[in-house]
């Protein structure tokens, strides 16, 4: 491992690149990862974290580029599952084999005792099923027996793809508990996942990628205040519609940046809250609400990967099931002026049929004047290799 | 949405085992090879068919030898096991095949890979493993074969060349064919093709001389017959059906060679490619 | 309900989007014209080698199928894969959860698939025959001599047999190794084992692909084949029976059994 001034880096990636024919999934990706904390692997389906990973465990070659795991390529790694942990795919186990003996055979692989099995099996609550052949488990239980594969070698660096994926409640709690365990006793621990509300319960550092490139690299909270705004939600009474317009142009003419809520409200950007309130006494017009806001890392990570995801879900028009397309049938067409805010601020509540990220024209750069605002409201991304900012 | 988070990252706080760590080896390897080919159906099955092919074969065809009065003098008597080992050895091309493959069919090989990320000690524990398990089966199976045929048909008693050749032989010549299938299940990475390249390569030479009738190509003919799979096999039990081709002990260097050959080849596959 | 033709079209979807299939009906065509076509000009070129008597009862059309051998092969594989990759990916539970009338749906996927092999099996025969001919030179008989079309479509219907039987085979046993490691002995080595053993002959002659095979000679008892007491469509008769009796069984299992 490389000791800088950054601190311990026990997985560190150098201009990683892979290239499946001419698809690029991975490209040009630097990073690394610290001991002692929870980073998150973000990104959309197909963004390239399982490409990533799979590089970083020496089974895929890069194209260029290179990677270390403790300071040497993971395919030299004298004695592999005591010093890094993977769980890469629930399913990559033969199914024939029952949990304990699969767990044997990778124990003695490293020349692991058979009782440290019996350990592990203990850990991911899976003794009663021991015997049992693997291919009758569900998804959450096979990732509980990826999960103490992983945890065989007592092992100083952790690799876990998608670890969540088909656990119940009470297992994503399990899970996130065992990781931030797992930092907090001097491992390194690096998560892959899709679910940035998983992340953000979990994960003390993030790295985003999308489209197999580097996004953000930093802390949870210098994302969060990195991307997000906070803003104050404002309601006049709906009785009186003008005192909207007033408001607006009193607390614009102020230095806020006023965008008007589908339902009525006004949400106010660049203004602390005690000062809207005395614009309003000023402007003599009663509030019916004043609160503050912060946006969710929800939020910021989807406005970051928008330009980034490749599987983008159309709205479900059921047009392939008519026999002959209906020209009205689908969603309402006035829903489009709705669509610009979406990015900025919280994404408008699922309509019936139609998800709730996936608005047709959501691109968040498309209009100029809201754009334009973004840098204003909040601080500068810190991040600048980031390609996909608004412009 | 924010969340509090305790762990910030501590740099210099690395954690390491309290107990030491130590260099994997290739015993290790073996251990676990060990613990996976004894733990699937498949080994069980394959080589439980191949058993009962070997010694109900073999002593199906020496009861009706002696039942049918039979004169045998002319040709060894150990040589009736061939045809049960001829099909045993499908059993053993299956298995060989479905040691390496299967792991790859259920994406147990990147689990495996992860875990011991020097690939050529995995390639190398399963070629041991499997020949140690395939040989010691084989030996035990055509020795109680060559007893049992020696007494129920009792005619003088087998010269301790053919012994040798029969059991010891026929065993190694069983599990370098088996190493073969294991090559290829590597190189393949799919199931049912490498049994059926395996299946191709025993019969792609005999099918060839079935239609090769004229004078000028019987040279050919006879090498290809000479040096089929079931020939080679033929030839250690003494009852080839040329005179001329392999000899004695030659079919064991042949099939050592080309199964070295083939590993190499897996080898130099499993480093380079993506898993 | 889903309909008949709707089942057919996904099952047509189904078999043309998977690799399996492109690689096995490729190796069954390229093997067996490669094959016939090396054999039918090695043969050419020491034609004059022959005895007397083989070469009065020398069958150009049986030569030039004779990589089918090899050929029929990829055939089984592709049988076997196409019922065997349900099972073992579960699609199957997919499957049958979209078409529960399971007669329709394993005899839609059998139609589909028997109907790709036999057009993937009159192609090789076709070619294999016209080819192998060429090669042949002087020595070569024509598509309009007795029983040479009778020979050449045998061949077709015989792959595609041949790929069917392994369909219904795989079926039963919902393995695609089990199935393989069942049929390719017994085509290649029971059958051909006991085929030149004297008495286990009388046998071996009702086996599918002994019988069926009867159909690719113009010549009935060629170079010194078996005699048979079956004609040639007697011969495809019996493989038809076999094929049948397979099928029933198949349907049997796939209804008895959870899938």
């Amino acid at each position: 491992m490389t000791r800088s001034r950054w601190g311990w880096r026990m997985i560190e990636a150098v201009g990683l690149t892979k290239r499946y024919g001419a698809k690029t999934a991975v490209y040009n990706l630097s990073f690394h990862v610290r001991p002692g904390a929870v980073t998150g692997f973000l990104g959309p389906n197909g963004a390239g974290k399982s490409t990533t990973m799979r590089m970083i465990l020496g089974l895929d070659n890069p194209t260029a580029g290179s990677v270390t795991v403790g300071g040497q390529p993971f395919r030299q790694t004298p004695n592999a599952p005591r010093q890094v942990g993977a769980l890469l795919d629930a399913k990559a186990v033969h199914g024939g084999r029952s949990a304990r003996n699969h767990l044997l055979s990778l124990a003695q692989l490293s020349g692991i005792p058979a009782r440290r099995v019996d350990e592990v099996l203990g850990v991911v609550g899976l003794q009663e099923v021991a015997k049992k052949r693997s291919k009758g488990f569900s998804l959450g239980m096979g990732q509980r027996l990826g999960i103490a594969a992983a945890l065989l070698g007592d092992p100083q660096v952790l690799l876990f793809d998608e670890p969540v994926n088909g656990l119940d409640p009470e297992g994503i709690l399990w899970v996130r508990n065992l990781m931030k365990q797992l930092a907090s006793e001097g491992r390194t621990v690096f998560v892959s996942s899709h679910l940035m509300s998983e992340m953000a319960v979990t994960a003390d550092h993030l790295i985003v990628i999308g489209r197999g490139q580097l996004l953000s690299d930093m802390s949870v909270r210098d994302f969060i205040s990195a991307n997000s705004a906070d803003f104050a939600r404002v309601r006049t009474p709906d009785t009186e519609p003008q005192l909207r317009e007033k408001l607006s142009a009193a607390l614009s003419e102020a230095g806020a940046h006023v965008v008007p809520e589908p339902d009525g409200g006004l949400r106010v950007m660049g203004l602390p809250l005690p000062r809207i309130s005395d614009l309003a006494h000023g402007a003599d017009v009663r509030l019916w609400e004043l609160s503050p806001h912060q946006a969710s890392l929800e939020e910021a990570y989807m406005r970051m990967t928008q330009g980034a995801v490749d599987y983008r879900s159309t709205t479900d028009q059921k047009a392939g099931l008519m026999q002959q397309p209906q020209p009205g049938y689908g969603p309402p067409a006035q829903q489009v002026p709705d669509v610009p805010q979406q990015g900025w601020y919280a994404p408008p509540p699922p309509q019936p049929g139609q998800h709730p990220y996936a608005a047709p024209a959501a691109d968040p750069r498309l209009p100029a004047g809201p754009a334009a605002a973004v840098p204003a409201a909040a601080p500068a991304p810190a991040d600048p290799t980031k390609p996909e900012d608004p412009r | 949405m924010t969340t509090p988070y305790q762990h910030q990252g501590a740099p210099g706080a690395v954690y390491s085992s309290p107990i030491p760590i130590r260099r994997a080896h290739l015993g290790d390897a073996i251990a676990s090879e060990w613990t996976k080919i004894r733990s699937v159906r498949s080994t069980i099955w394959t080589l439980s068919v191949m058993a009962l092919l070997l010694v109900g074969i073999g002593l199906a065809v020496a009861a009706a030898i002696t039942t049918s009065d039979a004169n045998v003098e002319d040709q060894p008597i150990l040589s009736l096991g061939f045809f049960g080992v001829l099909l045993g050895s499908l059993c053993v091309m299956t298995l060989g095949v479905l040691t390496v493959a299967s792991e790859y069919g259920t994406g147990m090989i990147r689990t495996t890979l992860t875990a011991c990320p020097t690939r050529g000690r995995v390639l190398t524990a399963k070629a041991i493993v499997f020949f140690a398990l395939v040989f010691t089966v084989t030996l035990a199976l055509t020795l109680f074969v060559g007893v049992a045929q020696v007494a129920i048909i009792d005619q003088g008693s087998p010269t301790t060349q053919e012994w040798l050749r029969s059991t010891l032989g026929v065993s190694l010549y069983l599990a370098l064919l088996g190493l073969l299938s294991l090559a290829v299940g590597s190189m393949i990475r799919h199931s049912a093709g490498a049994i059926t390249i395996m299946i191709g390569l025993v019969l792609l030479p005999l099918v060839m001389a079935m239609f090769m009738f004229t004078e000028s190509l019987s040279w050919l003919q006879d090498a290809l017959l000479e040096y089929s799979i079931p020939s080679q096999l033929g030839v250690l039990y003494d009852n080839s059906v040329t005179q001329s081709g392999p000899m004695g002990w030659e079919p064991l260097w042949i099939m050592l060679g080309i199964a070295a050959v083939a590993l190499g080849a897996a080898y130099t596959m499993l480093n380079s490619r993506d898993v | 309900m889903a309909s008949v033709p709707a089942v057919l079209q996904s099952e047509w979807t189904k078999i043309r989007t998977v690799s399996s299939t492109t690689w096995t009906l490729v190796s069954a065509f390229v093997v067996t014209v490669a094959l016939s076509a090396a054999l039918c000009a090695l043969t050419k070129a020491t034609f004059d080698d022959l005895s007397r008597e083989e070469q009065f009862t020398f069958d150009p059309t049986l030569f030039s199928f004779s990589g089918m051998i090899l050929g029929q092969l990829a055939m089984v594989v592709f049988g076997v894969l196409v019922v065997g990759t349900e099972y073992s990916s579960g699609m199957i539970r997919t499957s049958l959860a979209a078409v529960p009338q399971r007669a329709t749906f394993l005899f839609s996927k059998i139609a589909v698939a028997t109907a790709l092999a036999l057009v993937v099996g009159m192609a090789t025969s076709f070619a294999s025959f016209f080819i192998g001919q060429a090669l042949l030179g002087e020595h070569r008989t024509t598509i309009g001599a007795d029983n040479v079309l009778r020979a050449v479509i045998g061949g077709g219907l015989y792959m595609g047999l041949i790929a069917l039987f392994s369909m219904a085979v795989a079926t039963m046993l919902r393995s695609s190794i089990l199935s393989l490691g069942i049929l390719m002995p017994f085509f290649f080595l029971v059958s051909q084992i006991l085929a030149s053993v004297p008495k286990a002959k009388d046998v071996a002659r009702y086996f599918p692909d002994q019988a069926g095979s009867k159909i690719m000679q113009v010549l009935p008892d060629a170079m010194g084949g078996n005699e048979a007491p079956y004609g040639p469509w007697g011969g495809l008769g019996i493989m038809v029976i076999w094929v049948v009796a397979a099928l029933i069984g198949a349907y049997l299992v796939l209804k008895k059994r959870d899938a």
